[in-house]
């Protein structure tokens, strides 16, 4: 049998080699001693870490929240220490049907946040980062570039514009809200009147 | 309007060994393989195998619901088989009859030995089998339609899966049969084996035959799916090439104007 070389085509169940030659990496799996490949791809071999990967071009496939991702979402349900979140995009790729996912209190900020609604209410648009990929995706706001993206009043439903720290002010009938805000606020999502 | 009918001919197959549809007993039929056909599903592919179109879209790994459905440890596969109701000769209702639930069963059981499941826990794989026109060796085309919308989709698979339908009809044994060698002949026998790991994932077996008969039909069948298996490759790679150009083509674009 020919030997496998980087840039070659395989497809599920072709044999790469054997686990002395290689570490079996993303795309490939171990049965019985041997590598094979686990996704129609093309082969890339890194003979510095002896790892055999499979590479598909273009977007990731399977699209799903792993460890790490940066996810946007929709906050959906707010209890006193929790909060459910609709993810509608993974790492600026939007997805079909969207995953769940949940803060904990203690991963909303660095800072103590003494109930849920103090930093989202349902409605708003988040960005966060996934902790545990097993759905119900665990998420943490944690960090200057997480948080809130984009908020309504929860009186009048106007877009709420920053108006320093951790306040936020409606443009429609002025009322103060707080909200754990991201650094970029309003700037990566402009929204339109609710 | 011209009402079209199907006459029965006395005999299926000639005794210079010559089939309806002109093919040799050990001969498949016209095969079209395409993949990547649908936009909006995380994989797709469609079939023409002579008169038979078949389109499958694979969605997920996904979130389940309602909740209580997914398994703590795995991903729960889900098939759907359909037939359109235009599909056959006679109208056939769009309601899913005891037939066609019982193939998307025997089709879920023959992907999922492929499937990588337990590395999405308790989510679901969806796929939905359209058949758009039938004409015999639908389920066996089904299968090996599925198979590459799921390699499609990008979920981890120990194998691909390949399956054609073997066929007794006049005494002979035959490869692939269509519509009137199954209504009008003496037996069939689907088979999907995983090409590479040289294992069997569906056999099902109908009418009488000798063991002999089976053994013969059973060594034909491998070697239909074999050639089957060399048209989903080469369907995959056109797909991947062409994937893999336009992903160049884009990286070139981001470069000239970031």
């Amino acid at each position: 049998m020919e030997k496998i070389k980087t840039g070659d085509f395989v497809l599920p169940g072709d044999r790469l080699g054997t686990i002395e030659e290689f570490v079996p990496g993303e795309g490939t799996y171990e049965e019985n001693s041997e590598v094979y490949a686990a996704s129609a791809g093309f082969v890339l071999i890194d003979h510095l870490d002896k790892k055999i990967k499979v590479y598909k071009p273009g977007v990731v496939k399977p699209l799903i929240p792993r460890v790490g991702d940066v996810v946007l979402g929709k906050v959906s349900h707010v209890q006193s220490q929790m909060a459910s979140v609709e993810i509608f995009q993974i790492n600026r790729n939007m997805i079909l049907t969207p995953f769940t996912g949940v803060i904990h209190i203690s991963q909303v900020n660095r800072t103590f946040t003494n109930v849920m609604p103090d930093a989202y209410k349902v409605g708003d648009i988040i960005r966060a980062r996934v902790l545990k990929a097993t759905v119900p995706v665990q998420l943490s706001t944690i960090g200057r570039k997480f948080g809130v993206l984009l908020a309504f009043c929860s009186l009048c439903g106007g877009i709420l514009e920053k108006q320093g720290g951790d306040k936020l002010k409606c443009s429609n009938c002025d009322h103060i809200e707080t909200r754990k805000v991201a650094i970029d606020y309003r700037r990566s999502i402009k929204g339109r009147r609710a | 309007m011209k009402i079209i009918k199907h006459e029965i001919p006395e005999k299926l197959i000639t005794e210079d060994g010559i089939r309806t549809d002109g093919r040799k007993p050990h001969e498949l039929r016209p095969t079209k393989l395409e993949v990547g056909i649908l936009k909006r599903a995380d994989g797709s592919a469609y079939i023409e195998q002579g008169k038979n179109k078949i389109m499958v879209a694979v969605y997920g790994p996904r979130e389940l619901h309602p909740r209580h459905l997914a398994l703590p440890d795995r991903a729960l596969l889900r098939c759907f088989y359909r037939m359109a109701s235009f599909s056959v000769q006679e109208r056939k209702s769009p309601a899913p009859s005891r037939r066609e639930i019982e193939l998307s069963k025997v089709i879920r059981e023959a992907l999922e030995p492929v499937i990588f499941l337990e590395r999405f826990p308790k989510t679901a794989i969806d796929v939905f089998i359209e058949v758009l026109q039938a004409d015999g060796g639908t389920r066996c085309a089904s299968i090996t339609t599925a198979a590459l919308a799921l390699a499609d989709a990008g979920i981890p698979m120990r194998d691909l899966v390949s399956a054609v339908a073997v066929g007794k009809v006049d005494g002979y044994i035959v490869l692939d049969i269509n519509d009137l060698e199954d209504k009008y002949g003496e037996g069939d026998m689907p088979t999907a084996i995983m090409p590479r790991k040289k294992e069997v994932t569906l056999i099902q077996l109908d009418g009488r035959w000798t063991p002999e008969e089976f053994k013969q039909g059973f060594e034909l069948a491998i070697k239909g799916c074999e050639q089957i298996y060399q048209l989903q490759r080469e369907a995959l790679k056109r797909r991947y090439l062409e994937i893999r150009e336009q992903a160049a083509k884009e990286m070139e674009e981001r470069a000239e104007n970031p």
